[in-house]
């Protein structure tokens, strides 16, 4: 059977012409891609909401039809495989959308067929068909949330999906695992551009997911649990930006960005400090870190910098998107009676409501 | 790991593109590593909880701390934050990232005291949403004062929260108050957003040169929010269709001539959103309506693909 997709030259060829938007045109022209026609990240994103609304109305105009689940999952696997054969389209987000729902649709409407009612069984079952559509797209986020659903199968062994009893500490074992075997793996030089960021990806995801199921998902964690949670998140910080600044790889970096989060969680959730100096202090120490790290390696042309070395000269949409979200909500004025005792409160920058 | 430096040398530039190729090669091998968007983020989450926190200290403490030591407080953190950036323009240097984003800390602290001062001590009266407008008027000269597109960013919010909570806008234009509803004041607020970037038509890279950007985004995204709007009330239905896609083109068209594919998007995804509800409000059932909105998805992903194309070849 022959899958088509990128080679591993091609996918590489595309990696560098996605890297270096000033090389772009230069890559383009040696023709080495393939033909392959890809999307940046924003595109691949409106894409892939397409894709979901696409799916959402076909779900619609097959709602009266005999096993919609199976016809649409169907029509929707082979519009995708159209697109990527034919088409030769690829990371663009229609046909990924288009692949996980169909393939998702297809798996749950034979588990409801099905006589079983084995909750882990089914959860794998729909991990796995995650996991090969991830592999078919050489997708790093489907195969990050296969390994997130495989945890989930080994939660609800035994168990109900919701409510009951749950081996969240078996699950965030097995997310411990793959954190670190993904850790080691991303150590050796793939070929394959998509290899490495599936490693990223588990890198940077399960050790949160690890910590979150420790301490939130079963809602009954104890003191005891919390510590674990907490020495786990500080050895994962540790050892993530010990290795991302050794090996100079930014999803170990990020994933201690993360780790972070997890520590400031399971610390607010130790000490018996109001939330509101907690935010004030972990915000004012990060600042201050962050300041005087940038301050040091603004100079360095060489070795790890904090200089910008590809950046777009236009505001990034996102940056934007967060200076905004960031600015304070404004409410309703407050009622007369409510003066002076902390209630509501309206107008930018004092309601409250962050 | 991955490392492209093979594939890097065999890419043939000509002399301008020389620095950028021995660029590449340096950052594939690894001679040089920046690791400036993960401070980025890692500041934006600094910013956002100290915000947070001081929004938190002021609803739990306000009997126990009072309202003029807590005011006291956040103007000082404000004076501190705004202090360090005038430190770096009396030495006439470019802000360092860090600097830049203690300057929004000012700004949004400025923000939140300002809120705070009107719940407090009532200083507008009834006309209390006037505070946005002075937010906005300092936060505006903050940004050209210290050139910085986030301050701008701010204040543009302040000036569109302004245009969306003045209850009392009536006063400003009489006429149309009663049907001065969401989305002309989104429209409002895009054509005043849009007027704002012409002022930087002539923008040359440097430490302004996000201006333009700034403003134009928030143009483009008021402007659809506004058309949104009107197509969501039956009686500006039409209207609403007609401007969605008015815009839609017009968006398009520059994001082509200026090769941004964020404006593209803009143009693809906001006119798919509201052709969607339109065949949803105007056709209540639901294997037509789904049957009109499976084209429509169909079609949006065409001329989305198609756009890109031609975005590539105008690059090209």
């Amino acid at each position: 059977m022959i899958i088509v997709r990128p080679t591993v030259s091609e996918e590489r060829w595309l990696a560098l012409a996605d890297r270096y938007p000033a090389l772009q045109a230069s890559v383009e022209q040696l023709g080495k891609g393939g033909g392959w026609k890809t999307s940046t990240w924003l595109g691949r994103c409106l894409g892939f909401v397409l894709g979901l609304a696409g799916t959402g109305m076909l779900a619609g105009v097959l709602s009266y039809a005999p096993a919609p689940w199976l016809v649409g999952g169907l029509m929707l696997v082979v519009v995708a495989e159209w697109m990527v054969a034919q088409r030769r389209v690829f990371r663009s987000g229609v046909e990924e959308a288009l692949y996980l729902c169909g393939t998702v649709a297809i798996v749950v409407e034979l588990l409801v067929w099905s006589t079983g009612n084995n909750n882990a069984l089914d959860v794998a079952l729909i991990a796995t068909a995650v996991l090969l559509v991830g592999w078919r797209l050489l997708n790093p986020l489907f195969t990050t949330l296969a390994a997130a659903g495989y945890s989930l199968a080994i939660a609800v062994i035994d168990g109900s999906l919701f409510g009951g009893s749950m081996y969240t500490r078996e699950a965030a074992a097995a997310c411990v695992l793959l954190a670190v075997g993904a850790l080691v793996a991303g150590g050796r030089k793939w070929r394959r551009p998509s290899h490495d960021r599936m490693f990223d990806g588990l890198v940077i995801a399960m050790p949160w997911l690890a910590h979150g199921w420790l301490v939130q998902y079963n809602g009954s964690s104890t003191v005891a649990t919390h510590g674990v949670a907490l020495a786990m998140a500080l050895a994962f910080l540790v050892v993530n930006l010990f290795v991302g600044v050794k090996r100079r790889q930014h999803a170990p970096l990020i994933g201690t960005l993360g780790n972070l989060a997890c520590v400031a969680y399971s610390t607010y959730r130790l000490m018996p400090w109001p939330m509101h100096w907690q935010l004030i202090a972990a915000g004012a120490v990060l600042l201050a870190v962050v300041v005087l790290l940038e301050r040091l390696l603004r100079h360095r042309s060489k070795g790890i910098t904090s200089r910008a070395i590809e950046e777009s000269s236009s505001v990034d949409f996102v940056q934007v998107v967060g200076a905004v979200h960031l600015s304070p909500a404004a409410g309703s004025p407050a009622p007369a009676g409510v003066q002076g005792q902390g209630g509501e409160f309206g107008g930018g920058g004092a309601s409250g409501r962050f | 790991m991955q490392d492209l430096s093979e594939e890097v040398r065999a890419v043939a530039v000509d002399e301008a593109l020389t620095a950028a190729r021995s660029q590449a090669l340096r950052l594939e091998q690894l001679a040089i590593f920046s690791v400036r968007r993960e401070l980025l983020v890692a500041l934006y989450v600094a910013v956002a909880t100290l915000i947070g926190g001081v929004g938190l200290l002021i609803k739990a403490n306000l009997d126990r701390i009072g309202p003029v030591a807590l005011l006291t407080g956040i103007f000082v953190a404000s004076a501190l934050c705004y202090a360090i950036a005038l430190r770096a323009s009396a030495a006439r240097r470019e802000r360092s990232l860090g600097e830049e984003y203690v300057l929004l800390l000012g700004a949004l602290l400025f923000s939140t005291a300002v809120g705070y001062t009107e719940v407090q001590f009532h200083v507008f009266g009834a006309s209390w949403s006037r505070h946005l407008l002075l937010l906005f008027v300092w936060h505006l000269g903050a940004a050209y004062y210290f050139r910085s597109w986030l301050v701008l960013s701010v204040a543009l919010t302040a000036f569109a929260v302004w245009i969306g909570v003045e209850v009392r806008f009536g006063t400003v234009v009489d006429p149309l108050y009663p049907r001065f509803g969401a989305g002309p004041r989104s429209l409002l607020c895009a054509l005043v957003f849009y007027l704002g970037s012409r002022y930087h038509l002539t923008e040359h890279a440097g430490p302004a040169s996000g201006f333009r950007d700034a403003y134009l985004q928030f143009a483009a995204n008021f402007g659809f929010w506004g058309a949104l709007a009107l197509g969501g009330d039956a009686s500006t239905r039409w209207i609403g269709a007609l401007i969605l896609l008015g815009l839609a083109a017009t968006v398009g068209r520059f994001g082509l001539r200026e090769r941004r594919q964020s404006f593209l998007l803009y143009a693809v995804g906001y006119s798919t959103i509201g052709l969607v509800w339109l065949e949803a409000l105007l056709v209540r059932d639901l294997l037509r309506a789904s049957a009109l909105g499976l084209f429509t998805v169909v079609g949006a992903v065409v001329v989305l693909l198609n756009l890109r194309a031609r975005l590539k070849e105008s690059g090209a």
